[in-house]
Formats: structure tokens, C-alpha cells, sequence
């Protein structure tokens, strides 16, 4: 009998060595939820906002690449997921970041945008768009690729202005608008508080508040409607500069 | 060791036992050439070689129309991009639509997976209930339909094999119907082997290209985009073709029910748009230069859903004779013969 004994002992620790395995992950699941506000409201798509004096505005696309997060301590140190992106568009405005380290944080970082290494513009590490999976947010199936300039669009922002204010937005001189920041220059990482204490095995959502009003702050619609800059000059260029510089005012951070 | 042979014999009753439980259809090899994207299939209809044999048989079959005199091949004619030289196509009584039948080009690929000009179906199952039941297309029922597949032997063992049932329903009809469908793949144009490298475009061919993917000139790419080799982002939008006043089709609004959506329809691919013709949702255009010359030269109406992108609706394109020219010879490099002619998808009857 008792030589029976020490098989089924040793089997039996062997197994809950194994079965402990997982519980020693060190890490938590880090996701991301952006809340599109409009001033204090939620920001509704072709719902109409006052805009300038006595105009009125309406979004109709909002689309972003948002990347490259990372968390950093109280003394410095960060945990980055460097070439890490999300697209996040209507009807899905969340992704996972990935497997965070336990820990305490107090900062976190996001590039909104492809940091130039991976866009094919001047890109050491880039590689041509449709060899990424279809369902890739990098490969052009996603819509946010620009043959002509060579780059990836970092962020669309589309819609229209009721210029004459008489709440139709089809008349003759009411003005369509559409922003496609993508140039290695207009790629913006901002940094923002955010306390964080993540515990090993457990999911968290951090909630980015993104309040178009201030992002859209410093844009004049009437005066440049259309910002497809492949240039690092111009109207286009210093319009689509104005909307990317404010990514940092627009957002705050909170554990959800 | 007496006992080797018992279990032996009881192994291999068990292989049998489980390999005749279990139906094997062969998965289908869609050979995406390098560099293109992979199709998107449904988890729940992975296409197989046996389904898109029964699914090519189904397409060409005039049973499923009430008096036998239509099949999908009808209104969606291989010759011309799976689309139908007229207008508006005829259904067995005669009777005309409303709306101009659609290429089936590429249909694997659909990220936002909405079919018709109106996207009211949300996946190639679902849309291929549709025209079988339509009184203005093929004006037959669905029960009607199965019946007369049952009493067909040849059927019965065509579903066996790819379905691993004999019993015959609508779901499985449209099932092999979309497995079929999604093999419409066209990669092999003029345009394609020149991105393959395999030949040189014309000095004409080639500014086309460029002023189609040029903002300041053909603006087009925003929509129909080459980079992503599919000519069309599939997204429902107003292209401005009517003023507000004149809308009488609503499209995607119907579905939706949302005022923004007035006006709106699915944005079709550039591809094999040579041999497509007429043009639009109502076919208003005969010839792709009509659809440049009479539509997008203009800049297009203003209205409260033209899309954003429609970025010279109050002023035009700057297009010279000659540029309208280059596009339209471009577009012909989007012809593809191998497809237009491949006898894996002509009929088989
Ligand atoms: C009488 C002509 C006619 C027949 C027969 C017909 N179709 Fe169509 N098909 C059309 C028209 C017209 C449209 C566009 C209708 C609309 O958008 O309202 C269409 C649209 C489609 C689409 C949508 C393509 C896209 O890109 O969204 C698919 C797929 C399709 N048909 C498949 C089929 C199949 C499968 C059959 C046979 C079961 C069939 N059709 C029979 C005329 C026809
Ligand atoms: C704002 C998006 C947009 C832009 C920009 C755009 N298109 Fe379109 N295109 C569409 C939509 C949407 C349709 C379908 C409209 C309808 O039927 O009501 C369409 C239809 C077409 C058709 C008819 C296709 C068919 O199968 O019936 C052709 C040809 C075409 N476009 C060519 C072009 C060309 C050439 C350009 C550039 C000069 C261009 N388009 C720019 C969105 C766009």
C-alpha cells in the first residue's frame, strides 16, 4: 500500500504546482473607453450645436487612431506599449490596451496618430498597409490610409455648418467640412493624470472623457474647410495643427 | 497480450463510428494574390468547395422563380460585373423596379456587412431571401422553392455533400447561395497586374490614376479608394446627386428611419465599371463619362446629408477635357477579363 503512497502524493502536488500557475500573472487587463461629450452634454452625431455667432454646427464622422499608451509611476518609471493602436470610430469607440503590470501609477500617455517609425512616410518599420491582417487597424481596409500623401490619416473629423443660421443645414452657402490630419509632424503623445492602482489578475476600464467642444476650440470651420494637409505649410497644415494641439485639453482620464 | 486484438477491433469500430458521424465539406482556397486583403466569412457558413458548387447551381437556377423563367444570373449577368445592362431589370411579370441591379464584385469583403443600394440586409444570407420572394423580381415562395429542389435527386446529394444533410430548407439555400457569391472575386484587372509589377500603365492610364487619387483634382479616393485595391470604402452615402428638393428615394433612411441617412445609398467599387453601366441607385447615367461629366464635374448638390467629402459641391472640379479623358481610360484598367469570363462562375447548366 504505501507503496502506492508517494506516486499519488508527488502526482498530486505536481498538479497543484501546475494549477497555481496562472494565479502568479502579475498583470491586469487594461481597456480603453473613450465618452464623447459636447461642452456638458454627450455629443450626439447630426445633432445640431450652436456654433460662432448665430451658427449652427453637426458632426457626421469622428474617427481616430489613438496608440502608443503608456503608464507611468510616482517615481518615473513607465510601463509602455509602444506600436500598440486602436482605431475608434462610432459604434465602437473602446479597445484593449493589453496586460498591464500590478502597480501603482499616476500618469498615463497617448499618441493619437502612427508615430512615425511605423507610418509609411518616413517610417523605419513600416511595411506596406494591406500586408497587415484585413482586420488590422493598420491595414487601409480601415479607411485611414492616404495613397497620395504616403502616410496614414491620423484622425478624420467631418461634418457641416448652417452658416446662415436658419437651422437648415442644405441650403447653397452652408459650408461641409472635413479634417484629416496625417502627416508625421501632426502625430501628438500627451500625457495626463490619471491615479491607477491595478491589482494582478483583475480587468480594468480607464475612461477617456473627450470633449469635442475643446477640441474643435482653436478651428475655424468658415475659414478652412478642408484639411487634407500633405504639405507641412499652408492653410491646411496650421488648420489641422489647431485641432491635433488640443487632443491634450480635450481628454481627462479616470478608472472606470 | 491475449487482449491486443479485442482492442484492436474496438478502435477501429470506434474511428468508423465517428468518421461517419461527422460530414467533411472541402475548404474553399480563395487565392488572394499577395498584398490583397482576405475575404470576411461568417463563422457559421465558412465557404467550401461542395457549397459553392451547389451555391453556383442555385445562382443559375430559373426553378426559384415562380413561372421558371429566372434565375439570379438574369439581373446579375456575368458579361457585365454580375449586373444588368437595363435600366431597371424586368421580374417575371414584367414589372420594373425602382433601382438599377448591383454589380456582385468582391462581396466578401464588407466591413460594415449592409447589401442593397438601401443597405437593408445586414449579411449575403440574409439578402439572397429577398429576390425570391419579391413580387417585382421572382415572385415565387420559399416553400414553393424547396419543393422543387427536394423532387431534384442530383440537389439531394449536392446538399448531402455540402451540408451533410439531405433535408433541404431555405436556410441552406441562401447559405450556398452567399458561399458562391463571396467566390465573385475580380484581382486580375490591368490595374492589378501593373500593382504587381507585372506591366507598366500608359502615360494616360496613369494620370488618371493620379487624378482620381489627387485631392485637388478628381477627389474621388475618399470613397472609391485604390489603396485598399477594392475602389469603395462600402459606406452609405449621399454623393450629392439630387437637390433636397428632388429626393424621392430615401435609401438608407428607409432602413434606419434617422433623418441624417436621407438620401444615402451603398458606395459601389470602380472595379469592371466599364462593362456595369447604367449608373447609380436609378441608373440615370448610361456611361461613366455622363456619371464625370454630368454628376462630379459639378461638384454635385448641396443638401443637408451630402457627405462631407463632397468637398467642391459649391464650385466643381478643376478637370480639363483631357483629364476626364485619363480617368475614364484609367477605369478601363479596372476591367477584368479573367473575370468577366471565368467559367468557374458562368452557369453550369
Ligand atoms: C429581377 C432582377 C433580379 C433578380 C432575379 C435578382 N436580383 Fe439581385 N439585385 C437586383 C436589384 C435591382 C438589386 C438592387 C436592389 C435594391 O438595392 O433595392 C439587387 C441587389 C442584389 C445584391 C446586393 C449587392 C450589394 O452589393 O449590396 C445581391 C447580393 C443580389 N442582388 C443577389 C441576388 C441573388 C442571390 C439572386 C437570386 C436569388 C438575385 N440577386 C436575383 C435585381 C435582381
Ligand atoms: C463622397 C463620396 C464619393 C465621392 C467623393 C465619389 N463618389 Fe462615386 N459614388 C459614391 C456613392 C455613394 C455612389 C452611389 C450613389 C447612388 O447611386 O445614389 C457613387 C457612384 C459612383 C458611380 C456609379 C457606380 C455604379 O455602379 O452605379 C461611379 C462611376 C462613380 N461613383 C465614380 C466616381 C468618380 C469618378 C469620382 C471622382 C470624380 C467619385 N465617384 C467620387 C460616393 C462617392
Amino acid at each position: 500500500m504505501k507503496k502506492i503512497f508517494t506516486p499519488v502524493i508527488l502526482l498530486t502536488l505536481a498538479f497543484f504546482t501546475e494549477c497555481k500557475k496562472p494565479e502568479t500573472k502579475d498583470t491586469a487587463s487594461c481597456d480603453i473607453e473613450f465618452t464623447l461629450g459636447y461642452s456638458k452634454n454627450t455629443l450626439q452625431f447630426n445633432h445640431t450645436y450652436p456654433y460662432g455667432s448665430g451658427m449652427n454646427i453637426q458632426f457626421s464622422l469622428l474617427k481616430f487612431y489613438a496608440g502608443n499608451f503608456y503608464f507611468e509611476r510616482a517615481d518615473g518609471t513607465r510601463e509602455h506599449f509602444t506600436d500598440k493602436y486602436l482605431i475608434l470610430e462610432e459604434g465602437k469607440y473602446s479597445g484593449h490596451i493589453g496586460e498591464l503590470k500590478a502597480g501603482s501609477y499616476v500618469k498615463a500617455g497617448i499618441g493619437y496618430g502612427i508615430n512615425q517609425n511605423r507610418n509609411t512616410q518616413n517610417g523605419a518599420d513600416a511595411q506596406v498597409g494591406t500586408d497587415y491582417p484585413q482586420d488590422d487597424p493598420l491595414n487601409p481596409a480601415a479607411d485611414m490610409y492616404w495613397g497620395w500623401a504616403q502616410g496614414y490619416i491620423f484622425m478624420k473629423l467631418e461634418g457641416r455648418i448652417d452658416a446662415d443660421g436658419n437651422g437648415s443645414f442644405g441650403d447653397p452657402n452652408d459650408i461641409l467640412f472635413s479634417y484629416h490630419p496625417g502627416n508625421d509632424e501632426l502625430y501628438r503623445a500627451f500625457e495626463y493624470t490619471l491615479n491607477f492602482s491595478p491589482e494582478a489578475g483583475k480587468s480594468y476600464t480607464i475612461a477617456a472623457n473627450l470633449d469635442v467642444n475643446t477640441l474643435i476650440h482653436n478651428c475655424d470651420f468658415i475659414a478652412v474647410q478642408f484639411a487634407h494637409p500633405a504639405n507641412t505649410s499652408g492653410n491646411q497644415f496650421i488648420a489641422a495643427k489647431n485641432l491635433v494641439d488640443e487632443w491634450g485639453n480635450a481628454v481627462t482620464l479616470a478608472v472606470k | 497480450m491475449k487482449k491486443a486484438p479485442f482492442i484492436l477491433f474496438f478502435l477501429s469500430l470506434c474511428l468508423l463510428w465517428s468518421c461517419s458521424g461527422k460530414h467533411q465539406a472541402t475548404p474553399y482556397d480563395f487565392n488572394i494574390p499577395q498584398g490583397y486583403p482576405k475575404p470576411i466569412e461568417p463563422s457559421d457558413n465558412l465557404t467550401t468547395v461542395e457549397g459553392v458548387k451547389l451555391g453556383r447551381k442555385l445562382f443559375y437556377d430559373k426553378r426559384l422563380s415562380r413561372d421558371n423563367t429566372q434565375s439570379c444570373g438574369s439581373c446579375h449577368q456575368q458579361e457585365h460585373g454580375f449586373s444588368d445592362p437595363a435600366r431597371f431589370s424586368k421580374g417575371i411579370k414584367g414589372q420594373e423596379g425602382h433601382r438599377q441591379s448591383m454589380t456582385l464584385i468582391n462581396l466578401a469583403y464588407n466591413p460594415y456587412q449592409r447589401f442593397f443600394w438601401d443597405g437593408r440586409a445586414e449579411s449575403l444570407e440574409q439578402q439572397a431571401f429577398e429576390p425570391v420572394r419579391n413580387p417585382i423580381e421572382m415572385d415565387n415562395t420559399w416553400p414553393e422553392v424547396v419543393k422543387r429542389i427536394r423532387a431534384d435527386k442530383e440537389y439531394l446529394n449536392l446538399f448531402d455533400e455540402a451540408f451533410g444533410t439531405r433535408k433541404i430548407d431555405s436556410t441552406l439555400v441562401t447559405k450556398a447561395l452567399a458561399q458562391f457569391m463571396r467566390t465573385l472575386i475580380s484581382f486580375d484587372s490591368r490595374f492589378d497586374k501593373y500593382v504587381r509589377g507585372e506591366l507598366n500603365l500608359t502615360p494616360s492610364e496613369f494620370n488618371g490614376y493620379n487624378l482620381i487619387q489627387s485631392q485637388v483634382k478628381g477627389d474621388c479616393f475618399h470613397c472609391h479608394n485604390a489603396e485598399d485595391k477594392l475602389f469603395t470604402g462600402m459606406r452609405l452615402l449621399n454623393n450629392g446627386l439630387d437637390p433636397e428638393s428632388q429626393w424621392t428615394d430615401m435609401g438608407y433612411y428607409n432602413v434606419t428611419k434617422n433623418p441624417a441617412d436621407k438620401a444615402k445609398f451603398k458606395t459601389p467599387t470602380l472595379r469592371n465599371i466599364m462593362v456595369s453601366g447604367p449608373y447609380m441607385h436609378d441608373g440615370r447615367f448610361n456611361t461613366v463619362k455622363d456619371v464625370i461629366e454630368q454628376h462630379y464635374f459639378f461638384g454635385g448638390n448641396m443638401s443637408s446629408t451630402i457627405d462631407p467629402n463632397m468637398e467642391y459641391v459649391n464650385q466643381g472640379l478643376d478637370l480639363s477635357a483631357t483629364d476626364i479623358q485619363d480617368i475614364i481610360t484609367f477605369l478601363h484598367t479596372l476591367t477584368d477579363d479573367s473575370f468577366l469570363t471565368d467559367p468557374e462562375f458562368s452557369d453550369p447548366n
